[in-house]
């Protein structure tokens, strides 16, 4: 006749081989998932953005909207169109847009200049470089002015990239315009103090000088 | 001596559930089980970088007019002034008074970055009365620039900017007449929580009493001159 304690002996003994092995299994497959993620860094990859590229006076297609970049002027003063002036110690570069919202209304919302000097200049919905389209709806072109200060040497193949998202642009559409600008302009714009006008969003097309 | 025995009802309890290694624990002097919990401690403190070497004993001295490197920023600050005036600038209340460190600001990134992450740069202490919002103990209110008045906000990297970190002081207490300005560094790391990459951790670096003066305005000095 079995006691209580043969019992708790199988019942203690009967198992634990296999949790061993369960457990061993585990570690096992944790460790060929690190294997895989390690040799196959796919991650950037998967959640990149879809760069759409585009030039000057052509217009892309997003997702969310059709883009067109009218041409860039600069200066070393900007006006907002709030009655100040801006100055800055390099160039003032601002890229009028044209914003056709595809299927419901959209606020772009993020934007950055990828310098012709490698680096990344940031522009924020508010400040002094900044992108502040509104909501445009769908069958109402609108039309908004993108300003960014940056140093003369950033301005000679800069690029203007264009999202949805302002925090994300993951696995979306973001248009990259490569502004077409040269050493030339960044000389004129850095000897010249006529202020550039970089006023607010609107609906109706800018006049032309 | 192997230090107090375990109580004998603990003891009955471990004795019936038949297992070894909580009898055998039940067994060791209390003295050896502390020793070794305190190794176990210090193993994992040590994975986490626990035993790393001290690589700053403490905030260096900031001088004035001294260029200085507090990621991502280079700073150099200049002065320290009162005004009651600012163009572009607003108080929050009336009689209150700004209290401005004036610096040069270049942001040494290869990024623009905000002007939040401009404000964690430097701050202000050991000055009385200062109108702060929540949880920004000793932050500028804003950092504006001289050439223009505008706030500084983005730093766009590669351009030298001549700015001003303002502080508003409450007008009913004396305008300092010394204040210890702190500098702090930023790690570019992504956060906790969220995926994105940014400058976290604002820690000091640089520390320094500096005199504090009524501002002189440009009509001042024309009068004096």
């Amino acid at each position: 006749m079995s006691t209580p304690d043969d019992a708790r002996e199988r019942t203690v003994r009967v198992p634990r081989a296999r949790t061993l092995g369960a457990g061993a299994a585990v570690l096992a497959a944790l460790a060929v998932g690190h294997v895989v993620v390690t040799a196959f860094p796919v991650d950037e990859r998967v959640q990149a953005p879809f760069v759409r590229p585009a030039v000057v006076g052509e217009p892309v297609e997003l997702r969310y909207a059709r883009l067109t970049a009218g041409e860039p002027t600069g200066s070393t003063v900007l006006d907002p169109g709030d009655r100040t002036l801006l100055a800055t110690p390099g160039v003032w570069l601002t890229v009028p847009l044209t914003i056709e919202a595809l299927g419901q209304p959209r606020m772009l919302g993020f934007a950055e200049l990828v310098g012709g000097d490698g680096r990344t200049y940031t522009i924020f919905t508010g400040g002094r470089s900044s992108f502040l389209p509104g909501t445009a709806q769908p069958g109402v072109p609108r039309y908004a002015t993108v300003r960014v200060e940056v140093p003369p040497d950033a301005v000679p193949g800069a690029h203007l990239r264009i999202g949805l998202e302002p925090k994300d642009q993951r696995r979306d559409d973001v248009a990259d315009i490569d502004l077409g600008l040269t050493r030339a302009d960044a000389d004129a714009w850095a000897a010249d103090d006529t202020p550039v006008l970089a006023g607010p969003w609107s609906d109706a097309p800018p006049e032309r000088p | 001596m192997s230090g107090p025995a375990a109580p004998p009802d603990l003891r009955a309890r471990v004795r019936s559930s038949g297992s070894k290694v909580a009898r055998r624990l039940l067994d060791q002097p209390l003295r050896r089980i502390g020793a070794g919990g305190a190794l176990l401690l210090l193993a994992v403190t040590a994975a986490s970088g626990g035993l790393q070497e001290q690589t700053q004993d403490g905030p260096e001295v900031l001088v004035a007019d001294a260029r200085v490197e507090v990621a991502p920023f280079e700073l150099t600050v200049h002065r320290v002034v009162w005004t009651t005036d600012l163009p572009g600038q607003y108080l929050t209340g009336t009689g209150n008074r700004w209290v401005a460190v004036v610096a040069t600001v270049r942001n040494t990134s290869d990024a623009g970055v905000l002007g939040g992450t401009l404000r964690d740069a430097l701050i202000l202490a050991d000055v009385d009365g200062l109108v702060e919002a929540p949880g920004t103990a000793g932050e500028a209110t804003s950092v504006a620039l001289l050439a223009d008045g505008s706030s500084l906000n983005p730093v766009q990297p590669g351009l030298t900017y001549e700015a001003a970190f303002l502080f508003e002081q409450d007008g009913s207490v004396a305008p300092p007449a010394a204040a210890t300005v702190l500098l702090r560094r930023q790690t570019w790391r992504a956060g906790s929580l969220d995926p994105t990459v940014t400058w976290w951790d604002p820690t000091t670096t640089l520390r320094g009493e500096l005199e504090v003066r009524e501002a002189v305005s440009d009509a001042d000095e024309e009068a004096d001159a």
